[in-house]
């Protein structure tokens, strides 16, 4: 998965805003939505592996559940176009 | 001159001819008629008011005409396209404030506009952000009446070159019961006649202060965000509101927010950043009031 394109506001750890440059629209997002869209901003990377990288910031272990939660936000991101799949 | 030390029969005169046209703070308005229940009340809400000198280009222009084969019935046009057919000339005065707002709304990109009341106390502004029903206008009267500066009661113009607040203070519109809750919360206040069967029921208009009004040129700063919620036989209640949660409904309630684009998402975070964010819950427009003049005094902190 990838995306690009995106302002960020956070005030609190917990929610953050986010504009994304190329469709105009404005998202509120929680934390672990935040995580996982700051790792599509380096690059497009799997689901796994966005797991792998974010386990450790919300101190879970990076287990088949977290992967698949994360799988189920890309989608998420993808229908809402704050993501969508490469390669 | 200011429309309300024009004579009647001269204002009644320039309205049926070249229109009569008075400044509603950075805007011109002009009004073409021979109505003159539509002048006379132009007279008493814009009675502070100045004049525009002849020749002024003004943003909006509103013609009411009896319809020629139905004069009981009339028509008002905002630049001459029909915005309300088959009025009673009856309903013309509120029915003209709900076409300026239109005219505004619809037009004035130079501003993100939002829509909340704002009101302003030592260049520092509160913001009441909400639609219809929710209780701004009537918090925004009784602010008012306590001597805050009146800058808006329907939308607030922030200016994209400095984030400041520009003021358009025009007449506070009220609606159902408020009227009466106003009439006693603000019994020296001037409030023009009620208007029964409107869309929105019985609307009555309070007469901008005379001082807001000749303070129109005046910027504020945006210093509190205040969602209102009112609700019946509630007391008052206000707790902070997460920053984030301010700023999708203040989105929520942006008219142009889509035309500003990421400058839009730039000036309203920012606003949103400087200001603490509040949502103050109420039944008790005394007790609301106290709650945002205690706000003040405590320097923002609930």
């Amino acid at each position: 998965m990838g995306r690009d394109g995106l302002v960020w506001r956070s005030w609190d750890p917990e929610q953050s805003i986010v504009y994304h440059c190329d469709s105009g629209d404005t998202h509120l997002v929680n934390s672990v939505t935040a995580e996982v869209l700051r790792v599509l901003e380096r690059s497009p990377c799997t689901a796994s592996r966005i797991a792998r990288t974010i386990a450790p910031r919300l101190g879970v272990g990076p287990d088949e559940g977290l992967a698949r939660q994360v799988r189920e936000l890309l989608e998420h991101l993808d229908r809402v176009g704050l993501a969508e799949p490469v390669g | 001159m200011t429309v309300g030390e024009l004579a009647r029969a001269d204002a009644r005169g320039r309205a049926a001819g070249r229109g009569l046209a008075w400044e509603v703070g950075p805007f011109a308005v002009r009004l073409r008629t021979k109505l003159a229940a539509a002048v006379d009340g132009v007279r008493l809400l814009y009675a502070d008011f100045p004049l525009c000198d002849n020749g002024t280009v003004v943003d909006a222009e509103f013609i009411v005409r009896r319809k020629r084969f139905w004069p009981v019935a009339v028509t008002l046009r905002v630049d001459g396209e029909i915005q309300y057919d088959w009025l009673s000339p009856r309903l013309v005065v509120p029915m003209l404030e709900w076409a300026m707002n239109v005219s505004v709304f619809q037009r004035v990109h130079q501003y993100l506009m939002l829509h909340s009341a704002v009101v302003a106390r030592n260049g520092r502004a509160a913001i009441l952000v909400g639609r219809a029903g929710s209780g701004k206008s009537t918090l925004c009267a009784g602010l008012v009446e306590r001597g805050w500066r009146l800058l808006s009661d329907e939308v607030a113009l922030v200016d994209p070159s400095d984030g400041r607040l520009r003021a358009v203070p025009r007449p506070i519109s009220l609606k159902g019961r408020s009227i009466e809750v106003i009439r006693r919360f603000a019994p020296g206040a001037t409030i023009g006649p009620s208007w029964a069967g409107t869309a929105k029921g019985t609307v009555a208009h309070v007469v901008p202060p005379r001082d807001s009004v000749a303070r129109s040129a005046e910027t504020a700063e945006p210093a509190w965000v205040i969602f209102p919620i009112y609700a019946d036989g509630e007391d008052a209640s206000m707790a902070p509101l997460a920053r984030a949660q301010a700023f999708v409904r203040a989105v929520d309630n942006a008219f142009n927010y889509g035309v500003y684009g990421r400058s839009g998402f730039e000036l309203l975070s920012a606003m949103i950043g400087r200001c603490p964010c509040f949502e103050l819950c109420y039944g008790d427009l005394g007790r609301a009031v106290e709650r945002i003049e205690r706000l003040v005094a405590d320097g923002g902190a609930v």
